[in-house]
């Protein structure tokens, strides 16, 4: 297995990182951004950035002032981008609906 | 293959855990901002998500009371047709929910979300797709 499919997985199998690329599959966004809407620090949000640029799933523009992360579904082929996308939809509701059956 | 498959247990009997997949009033404190649903073979289904504007539609096809729903949806433009079973049992501590979605079209093929579309890609990148999606 060639490197860069090993870090297209490392990458996915974390749930940060897939809830960062559902997120993404919307719209471009700033790591700030992605910080005030993900349960994690904006550091957090850039070491798995970090970890999907090198992968080769995000690629940062620059736009004005802010540096916005794109998603670049190509290393994965469209079947693990739907599964990715599908999968953090799932993480999302299923945490809330854990939220829900714990206060009865 | 390209199922996506996710479980959990809720600590909640199986009763109450079959109140909250099928109840409106529950299924829009989790599923979506407003749904409708109908524990009921052949009616009718939606959700929208208010914050992103994404809507599906679609139609319960199974339903096997406190045990298992099946359902398809779509959101009729740029999405991918699916199909989503929710199964029940009981566990240690609660009920376990297992929660599958496959879509009902290739995906490699067509209907992929433009944004999705991968660009020209390279043999590299074909190996690669190929390599993961068999993987």
């Amino acid at each position: 297995m060639e490197p860069a499919v090993d870090a297209v997985f490392a990458a996915l199998a974390d749930p940060t990182r897939r809830a960062v690329i559902g997120r993404l599959a919307e719209e471009p966004a700033s790591a700030s951004a992605l910080a005030g809407e993900l349960p994690v620090t904006r550091q957090a949000v850039a070491k798995h950035l970090a970890a999907l640029d090198r992968a080769g799933l995000v690629s940062p523009r620059r736009e004005g002032r802010e540096l916005r992360y794109a998603l670049d579904p190509e290393p994965m082929g469209a079947a693990m981008a739907w599964m990715a996308s599908v999968g953090a939809q799932w993480d999302d509701r299923l945490a809330r609906l854990a939220r829900r059956a714990a206060r009865g | 293959m390209s199922t996506v498959r996710r479980e959990i247990v809720l600590p909640v009997a199986r009763d109450r855990a079959w109140e909250l997949l099928t109840e409106p009033a529950e299924l829009r404190e989790w599923l979506a901002d407003e749904v409708e649903l109908e524990p009921e073979a052949g009616a009718p289904l939606r959700a929208v998500w208010s914050d992103s504007g994404a809507s599906r539609e679609g139609v319960v096809e199974e339903v096997e009371e406190q045990r298992r729903l099946r359902f398809r949806w779509d959101d009729g433009e740029t999405g991918v047709p699916s199909r989503v079973e929710w199964t029940l049992d009981d566990a240690p501590g609660g009920t376990r929910v297992i929660v599958e979605e496959r879509p009902l079209v290739p995906l490699e093929v067509k209907r992929i979300p433009l944004h999705w579309r991968p660009r020209a890609v390279g043999i590299t990148g074909l190996a690669r797709a190929a390599a993961l999606v068999c993987a």
